[in-house]
């Protein structure tokens, strides 16, 4: 009776079906709950943010009047916004390779079957798993003209520190570095999986061939796991570029606008200036310029990438 | 340049412990830091030559715990954070079920652009989400903490990702037995899903958890803060009492660093498990 | 195809899945309401009227404010339960204001700055006082409230919007045991700019091998400057690295004061142009500047970090609002004097500190219960107990003349700054730009201190910045 029953669909199959039959109508049903609230608050108000864009308006009402373009022009004119993405960019670029670089490198540490590898983990991953603005009270504390850092700088090598936070040549590297050092653990653990994961018999192959350490590296291990580095640097510069919440708490953009990233730029036209219409116009901006980041580098590093 | 290969590899072993407690200490520094300080008297902590406190004084916590009603926020966390995990691990689930398993129209088309969503920054969202929660109704309620982060696209992908490596057979097979979608579902799939799940639960948990901003711009009212907000406010209340304030910081931070120390395992092998499934 | 399978009970079964799941999600959405709600009058469990009080009263403030209060919620008659709600600093108390107003969900009363008011009132969102004041009811005596503080909160339609709360001058506090380790008479602050300066080099102090120095940080130029074989004064604390004559915190506040004192001004007199860059104003922002980069006695810090260099004794003069006085007394381990801060040609200070404000959305029985309690609040006794307790001014004439006022000062004399009624107070300009022109002038304090323009420079580009933002008003 199996038989018959499976014969039978398998004509129902291969025959030409309505399209209600072709798909599964019910589907939607499971999607139902996930969709209806990503739409409403994760695209919904991508659309909103249009329309709030091209408005400019008051306390009361984003929508008092249409002005057009006149918002975009204002961003992209504006000298605030320059000097912020030239800010942002300034981080990226101070945070994501340094963060790469010592990640693989205490991965690679870690990777070489030493005893305490669970504690040495556990202690990296820390500084990931506690909130941001949290930790930004604590380090604000330690960055203080007369803190900790600065005593800990003057005993080492006799130099009485900058006031870090409050200086404008120091306070985006204090800030770059409380990130690094926060952001750490996490890609440690990546590289950590994408270490382990290369076969141990290209290794063998290698010592073989009689290839020291350092050729090892460069042609079996990096390219093995150049998969597992293009996701970091991607993940990586993306979030960097969202930097927010440090600014926030330790800086308030300041010294002399030298900390304000693009996003705070962002958040002060909102609740500050209380200009929706800029902000908006500014957000559309935004997601424009990680879309291109992004895409760029994928297309970019594709061609670099190894995969098995 | 050593005697042989056994000394050499004796001499990297110490150097990369060496290497690793230095970074082990420096990743510690700062929470070690904060612990001392809650410890102090107000001018201990305004000296930073001063490591130890004279003496360890455990007043500072009760002074911030009851400055604010820290109780309540944790409390609202807790909630908060567990009613969005388990929404979010419903709804995921559902739709990465709907998206692995079965065909409808428009399939190909609403993964695309479900994905390109999770390129906007959340404070992008923040000002028409505010417009968007007014209209609702829904502003300084828990409805609004709750409901927008109960369903994602990173969970949906990570789970559909994982549904596919699975045979086809199962289903198959099941369905000949006269199961229907629903129970292979609650039967068969999730139980196979346990790793993907753990992942995203806990990727949810402590993203609720730890979120910031948004909590900030939807309350206004002390009743429903939660620990993040709580503490920005006790920071801007008490701006300089340091020893207050890492008494405060500490007990924000250690709930989730509790819990981190009894789930290690899920924790390291779900990041470990995003990372490699690029 | 799962439906459609005509397996009956299975089909049933997920039939009922899919409704549950769907009853499930329009569940999670049935908060919803279309549209924001109209709240009507809350109230206590014991049937009170609530009235929701948001405030920036930090720290100790807040506990006094909250005392008050507490005293008010048990003690008045109008069956009145007054809630207060910390929300954080003024500046995050502007963007939750701002937010709930849009929200159309904002608290009965808040603190405001005029600024804030002005904003405020263009937008509908704040109810004018004046029938109530001029009430037989419920009003009160309008010339008894201090002239200054009444014309502050007089908008240009003559009419009133909010009513002065927690109004501050600037204060200089000292420290007793510094002057007199270099000679200085502790009874007598400085009163000038000149006494400042002057007072301020004297008083940073460099230690090396014990020994306290000024300006030079060797034995050898010590001994050319003051005659072979003498020595500097020994230091207070040994291991002790630095004193600052003063600490300041780069605030707009700071630089209007100094703008004022010297007779200059910051907007036009009908507040159309910005004349910040004229030679008075310069004047004042060379003596901003120069204590920190020509005279060497002044260190830079932000927030509230300058009184905790002060109660450290690292820093010896700082300059405050009298409010600082309530931060810092629980904590100072040295006598200190408090005086107003030093002038150049006019004796003045700025008005700073907030209003309260009614918001717009309530029913006339709120609005009429958050009156009340604003009455109560700054009636003679109350604002003269409230100037006593935080050092805020009181906002009445006839407080001024009370016996608990007379007591407070008798016992502790540093009160008197806060406690006696100035004959010149100067306060913000009132225009509705005000606002973005206070962030400017903020940005150019700061410039002054770090950048490497001139003041000069610095003033006339902020003038064109300023120009600018009081044209565009309408955006």
């Amino acid at each position: 009776m199996i038989d018959i029953k499976k014969n039978d669909e398998k004509k129902v199959v291969i025959s030409k079906k309505s399209f209600f039959k072709r798909y599964e109508w019910s589907a939607y049903f499971y999607l139902f709950p996930a969709l209806a609230i990503i739409l409403t608050f994760h695209v919904l108000p991508i659309f909103y943010a249009m329309v709030i864009s091209v408005h400019s308006g008051g306390m009361t009402n984003y929508f008092k009047n249409f002005v057009g373009l006149s918002n975009f022009e204002y961003v992209i004119t504006n000298k605030h916004f320059w000097y912020s993405m030239w800010n942002t960019v300034y981080y990226v670029l101070g945070t994501v390779p340094a963060q790469i670089f010592l990640s693989l490198f205490i991965a690679i540490l870690l990777n070489q079957k030493i005893k305490g590898l669970e504690m040495y983990r556990v202690i990296y991953f820390l500084p990931v798993i506690t909130s941001v603005n949290a930790i930004s009270i604590v380090w604000k504390y330690i960055y203080q003209k007369y803190g900790v850092l600065n005593s800990f700088v003057g005993f080492l090598t006799g130099i009485p520190g900058p006031d870090w936070l409050m200086d404008t040549t120091w306070a985006m590297p204090a800030i770059i570095i409380m990130s690094i050092w926060k952001g750490l653990g996490y890609n440690v653990i990546i590289f950590l999986a994408g270490l382990q994961n290369v076969p141990p018999s290209l290794y063998d192959a290698a010592k073989i061939d009689g290839a020291g350490r350092w050729k090892t590296f460069w042609n079996v291990t990096w390219p093995m796991i150049s998969p597992t580095t293009f996701f970091v640097m991607i993940m990586s510069t993306i979030s960097s570029f969202q930097v927010f919440a440090q600014v926030y708490m330790m800086t308030g953009g300041g010294p002399q606008e030298s900390t304000t990233v693009v996003i705070y730029y962002l958040y002060q036209l909102a609740y500050v200036e209380h200009k929706m219409g800029r902000a908006s116009a500014l957000a559309f901006i935004l997601f424009l310029i990680i879309f291109a980041i992004t895409y760029f580098q994928k297309k970019f590093t594709a061609k670099r990438v190894h995969y098995t | 340049m050593f005697k042989s290969v056994k000394a050499e590899e004796k001499f990297l072993g110490t150097l990369i412990h060496i290497v690793l407690i230095i970074g082990a200490l420096t990743m510690l520094a700062p929470f070690i830091w904060m612990i001392l300080t809650s410890f102090k008297t107000k001018f201990e902590a305004l000296d930073s030559t001063i490591i130890f406190p004279a003496r360890f004084i455990y007043e500072n916590y009760i002074i911030a715990w009851t400055k604010a009603p820290f109780f309540k926020y944790l409390l609202n966390t807790v909630f908060i954070a567990i009613s969005c995990t388990i929404l979010q691990l419903i709804s995921s689930s559902l739709a990465a079920y709907a998206f692995s398993h079965m065909e409808f129209y428009g399939k190909e088309w609403l993964f695309s652009a479900l994905l390109a969503t999770m390129m906007v920054p959340q404070q992008v969202l923040l000002v028409p989400n505010y417009f968007i929660l007014k209209q609702l109704g829904w502003l300084n309620t828990f409805y609004a903490l709750i409901v927008p982060w109960s369903a994602g696209f990173f969970g949906i992908f990570l789970l559909r990702q994982f549904f596919i490596t699975l045979p086809k057979d199962l289903w198959d097979a099941a369905r000949i037995d006269g199961c229907s979608r629903i129970k292979f579902f609650f039967k068969i799939l999730l139980p196979l899903s346990t790793a993907p799940l753990t992942t995203i639960g806990i990727f949810t948990f402590v993203g609720n958890w730890n979120s910031f901003l948004w909590p900030l711009f939807v309350t206004n009212d002390q009743t429903y803060y939660t620990l993040q907000v709580g503490l920005s406010n006790f920071n801007q209340s008490e701006g300089t009492e340091w020893h207050l304030l890492m008494a405060a910081s500490t007990f924000c931070v250690l709930p989730l660093l509790i819990m981190f120390f009894l789930a290690q395992k899920q924790f390291i092998q779900g990041i470990a498990h995003t990372g490699s499934k690029e | 195809m799962a439906l459609n399978n005509g397996r009956g009970a299975a089909a049933i079964k997920s039939k009922l899945f899919i409704t549950i799941a769907v009853l499930l999600t329009a569940l999670m959405f049935s908060g919803c309401v279309c549209g924001p709600r109209k709240r009507g009058p809350q109230y206590t469990a014991d049937g009170r009227l609530k009235i929701v009080f948001w405030h920036s009263m930090a720290g100790k403030l807040g506990e006094i404010l909250n005392s008050m209060i507490d005293e008010y919620n048990k003690n008045n008659k109008d069956n009145i339960f007054v809630k207060t709600e910390f929300i954080g600093e003024y500046a995050t108390l502007n963007q939750k204001i701002a937010a709930a107003v849009f929200a159309e969900i904002p608290p009965h009363i808040a603190q405001v700055y005029e600024t804030w008011t002005v904003k405020l009132k263009r937008e509908d969102a704040v109810v004018a006082l004046d029938k109530y004041i001029d009430s037989k009811e419920v009003g009160i005596d309008k010339n008894d409230i201090v002239p200054a503080l009444l014309k502050n909160v007089t908008m240009d339609d003559g009419k009133i919007y909010s009513m002065p709360f927690n109004k501050s001058i600037p204060a200089l506090y000292y420290n007793k045991r510094l002057f007199e380790a270099v000679g200085l008479d502790p009874e007598k602050p400085p009163v000038t700019w000149n006494d400042f300066i002057e007072y301020g080099k004297k008083l940073t102090t460099i230690e090396h091998k014990g020994f306290l120095f000024n300006e030079y940080v060797n034995f050898e130029d010590y001994e050319k400057e003051h005659g072979a074989g003498s020595f500097p004064p020994r230091s207070l604390k040994p291991g002790h690295t630095v004193i600052w004559g003063n600490a300041f915190i780069s605030d707009p506040w700071s630089f209007e004061n100094y703008i004022f004192q010297n007779g200059g001004r910051i907007l036009s007199e009908d507040g159309k142009k910005a004349v910040i860059n004229s030679p008075e104003a310069l004047v004042a922002a060379d003596y901003l500047v120069d204590k920190m980069k020509k005279h060497r006695f002044a260190m830079r810090t932000s927030g509230r970090e300058h009184q905790n260099e002060f109660i450290a004794e690292r820093v010896a003069m700082i300059e405050g609002t009298i409010v600082s006085k309530v931060f810092m007394q629980s904590s100072l381990r040295f006598p200190f004097g408090m005086s107003t801060i030093p002038y150049n040609k006019i004796n003045t200070s700025v008005l700073s500190g907030t209003n309260v404000a009614v918001f717009a959305y309530f029913s006339e029985a709120e609005t009429l219960a958050a009156w009340k309690f604003i009455k109560w609040f700054t009636d003679t006794d109350q604002t003269a107990r409230w100037g006593i307790d935080t050092t805020y001014m009181p906002v009445r004439k006839s407080a001024y003349e009370t016996e608990m006022v007379k007591e407070a000062i008798k016992k502790d004399p540093n009160m008197k700054v806060a406690l006696t009624m100035l004959e010149k107070i100067d306060f913000e300009p009132q225009v509705a730009a005000w606002f973005e022109c206070r962030a400017i002038l903020g940005k150019v304090t700061e410039a002054l201190v770090l950048s490497s323009k001139s003041p000069k420079q610095i003033l006339d580009e902020a003038v064109v910045e300023m120009n600018e933002v009081l044209e565009l008003e309408e955006l």
